[in-house]
């Protein structure tokens, strides 16, 4: 049905993303939103309405696709593929290991070093640390660049907007 | 005259052009940061302008309010982070155009745009503030769902190739833009007994995680040599740094388009900025012989956006001069700041005591042109500041985009959503899925919901259900207007393809 390798390719993005929206439509939204009773056309239309609405839009976008690259899989090599058009000019790459250890540690940042120990260390340790695993090898630039960071930072928000950035609970809060 | 001369001479003292002056060079500056939006830097002044005389005060905050829309654009363009929402439309030719070496041109041709379009509001504003009002007020909720509704299919339709994905990406951020309280039976949507999500996601921790930290995991993958050179280079040729005046000439037919659309957008309360940016861009798009140059760094695509969102900080004091009802949050700053200093706005104004409101018109075209000359400086600033390796300003970006996340609601939460959204943007990056028709569903969400939820209900009542729309003279005349646009668009294209067998 689908011949080619870039239907093939998309016609299976499109399997896993009908079942994700199946699993939306039948089991988050339902066990997401409680609709009251008694919500009906004269009282107002319910909370789960326009998720539900939202979830048979999307299945009806993919179908519709997957009936497309079944009656012509020329239309999957026709496409050029990600960020052709407006939202993104970047071509599609591929993920490297220093991707994934970057992510892993922004990802550490956010969820514990920050709640731990507050937004200045932090963003002096993230800084160093990206900037290590993006190739700085020197260990001074990997030290005074980073706190000149952390210290504009502190200027700006602590010092002329009188915004708190969180100290974290091991020191103080 | 006299009571016009009068106004225009509040507006015109030395000590209202430094306010001016101050409120521009700020705005630009805070507009510029990550997660302070210009409602924002609005708010942050108008503590202090109360110490001044009103003279003083209110030209700052208008000159700051418009400083702030211009100056989001610069990081928008720069380095793909809008310092707030309005900008994040100009992401989409001004990065590409920023990645040739052409950054300041870019810049530049927002500056022209944002002047070209707050001016082109501000004239509407004086002349038609009355006459908009009332044509403003006859959009009720059925006309909004349209407009809504045409705006989501197409920005998400056009937005990338092939066209499923913008689809699936825009219903994805209706989706998220769940998340919350029902606005109507105020029970919590989606937040599975989390109270962090009861609030509802923030649009900034969202903006900026799918735009400017996606692209910082995307370009960490570069070589070391990449990383270790100047972030933002631009060109060494004298024409890659200014915008010519044929390429201003080739711009006009859509700054006056956009310009249109921002101003009629600003009129309806509501809708605010980010929504006409998003829409001129589409319409600049779709109006365009060749629209495949959008997406890679199209002035047009850099004008529409630009003129719309500044359209609307003019268009919106429409409904606030003429009625007292301010049209966004921006507008309410202004609203109460106007009241705390003693200035009375509303149809009674008009009639009995204009010189202010002519005082803001003049104060309004001043900050207009401050913005125009502070823009270049900014240019330069903007030069220097972003002369640093690219490692650095990758993990400055990160840096700065989580403290503007928190910045606003005062959440770690929001600061754990800009890296969570980060490498969701990433992911759909890789996948091929553009992020920003998820931004325009997710932003649009909430009118959509509110309109939809209340026209469905109402139709029942009627006879004809559904159809009781077409009996008003508004949806009739919009829907028209929309419609014409489309089978002109679709007109044109096809004879474009007429032509191109033709020449084969």
């Amino acid at each position: 049905m689908f011949r080619s390798e870039a239907a093939r390719g998309e016609a299976m993005l499109l399997g896993v993303l009908l079942v994700a929206d199946a699993v939306l439509y039948f089991v988050v939204i339902p066990a997401g939103i409680s609709d009251p009773e008694g919500f009906g056309l004269d009282q107002g239309l319910p909370p789960s309405f326009s998720g539900r609405l939202a979830a048979i839009l999307l299945a009806l976008v993919m179908v519709s696709r997957l009936v497309a690259l079944a009656l012509n899989p020329a239309v999957a090599q026709a496409a050029p593929d990600a960020g052709s058009g407006p939202a993104g000019p970047e071509a599609p790459m591929a993920i490297t290991a220093r991707n994934l250890i970057g992510i892993a540690v922004a990802l550490l940042f956010a969820f514990a070093v920050v709640p731990a120990i507050g937004f200045y260390v932090s963003s002096f340790l993230l800084v160093a640390a990206l900037m290590r695993i993006m190739g700085e090898t020197r260990w001074h630039v990997l030290v005074w660049q980073p706190a000149i960071v952390a210290g504009l930072i502190w200027i700006l928000f602590d010092r002329i907007f009188s915004i708190r950035l969180p100290v974290g609970y091991l020191l103080g809060e | 005259m006299d009571l016009i001369i009068e106004g225009i001479g509040l507006a015109l003292t030395w000590q209202s052009l430094l306010a001016v002056v101050l409120g521009v060079a700020a705005g630009q500056i805070l507009g510029a940061i990550p997660g302070l939006t210009a409602s924002m830097a609005v708010a942050l002044l108008i503590p202090y302008s109360f110490y001044f005389d009103p003279w003083v005060g209110i030209p700052m905050l208008l000159g700051m309010f418009k400083g702030s829309l211009f100056g989001s654009s610069t990081t928008a363009i720069l380095i793909r982070t809008p310092g707030t929402p309005a900008a994040s439309a100009t992401v989409l030719d001004g990065y590409p155009l920023a990645q040739q070496g052409k950054g300041a041109k870019a810049i530049k041709m927002a500056l022209y745009s944002s002047v070209f379009g707050d001016t082109f509001s501000d004239v509407c504003l004086i002349f038609f503030a009355g006459v908009l009002a009332l044509v403003a007020l006859q959009f009720g909720p059925a006309e909004y769902t349209l407009l809504i509704v045409l705006a989501l299919g197409s920005l998400g339709m056009l937005s990338s190739r092939p066209a499923w994905k913008g689809l699936v990406a825009t219903l994805i951020g209706v989706i998220i833009g769940l998340i919350g309280l029902d606005p109507m039976a105020a029970t919590p949507r989606l937040t599975f007994g989390n109270p962090e999500l009861e609030e509802g996601i923030g649009l900034i921790p969202m903006l900026i995680g799918f735009l400017a930290v996606s692209e910082v995991f995307r370009q960490m993958s570069g070589s070391n040599q990449d990383l270790s050179a100047r972030a933002i280079r631009y060109s060494e040729k004298r024409e890659d740094n200014r915008v010519s005046w044929p390429e201003f000439v080739s711009c006009v037919p859509t700054l006056f388009r956009s310009s249109a659309i921002g101003t009629a957008i600003g009129a309806m309360p509501g809708l605010g900025s980010t929504v006409a940016a998003f829409i001129a861009y589409g319409e600049a798009r779709r109006a365009l012989r060749t629209p495949e140059r959008f997406g890679k760094g199209a002035l047009e695509g850099i004008a529409a956006p630009e003129a719309a969102n500044n359209a609307v900080s003019g268009s919106n004091l429409i409904p606030l001069l003429a009625f007292g009802i301010p049209g966004d949050i921006a507008a309410a700053l202004i609203l109460s700041a106007l009241m705390v200093q003693g200035v009375t706005v509303g149809p009674l104004a008009f009639s009995q005591n204009p010189t202010p409101i002519y005082a803001i018109y003049a104060a309004l075209i001043l900050a207009n042109l401050v913005n125009l000359v502070f823009g270049f400086g900014l240019v330069k600033i903007a030069a220097i500041a972003f002369s640093v390796p690219r490692r650095l300003l990758l993990a400055s970006v990160l840096v700065v985009a989580a403290a503007g996340a928190y910045a606003l609601r005062g959440s770690l939460f929001d600061i754990q959503l800009v890296f969570a959204f980060g490498v969701a943007g990433y992911l759909m990056m890789r996948f091929g899925f553009p992020p920003v028709p998820l931004l325009i569903g997710f932003i649009l969400m909430p009118l959509l919901e509110e309109n939809l939820r209340t026209v469905l209900p109402l139709a029942s009542t009627y006879d004809h259900h559904l159809l009781f729309v077409f009996e008003r003279p508004a949806f009739v005349s919009l829907l028209a207007l929309m419609g014409s646009a489309i089978a002109f668009v679709a007109w044109r294209r096809r004879r474009r393809g007429w032509a191109g067998r033709a020449d084969s």
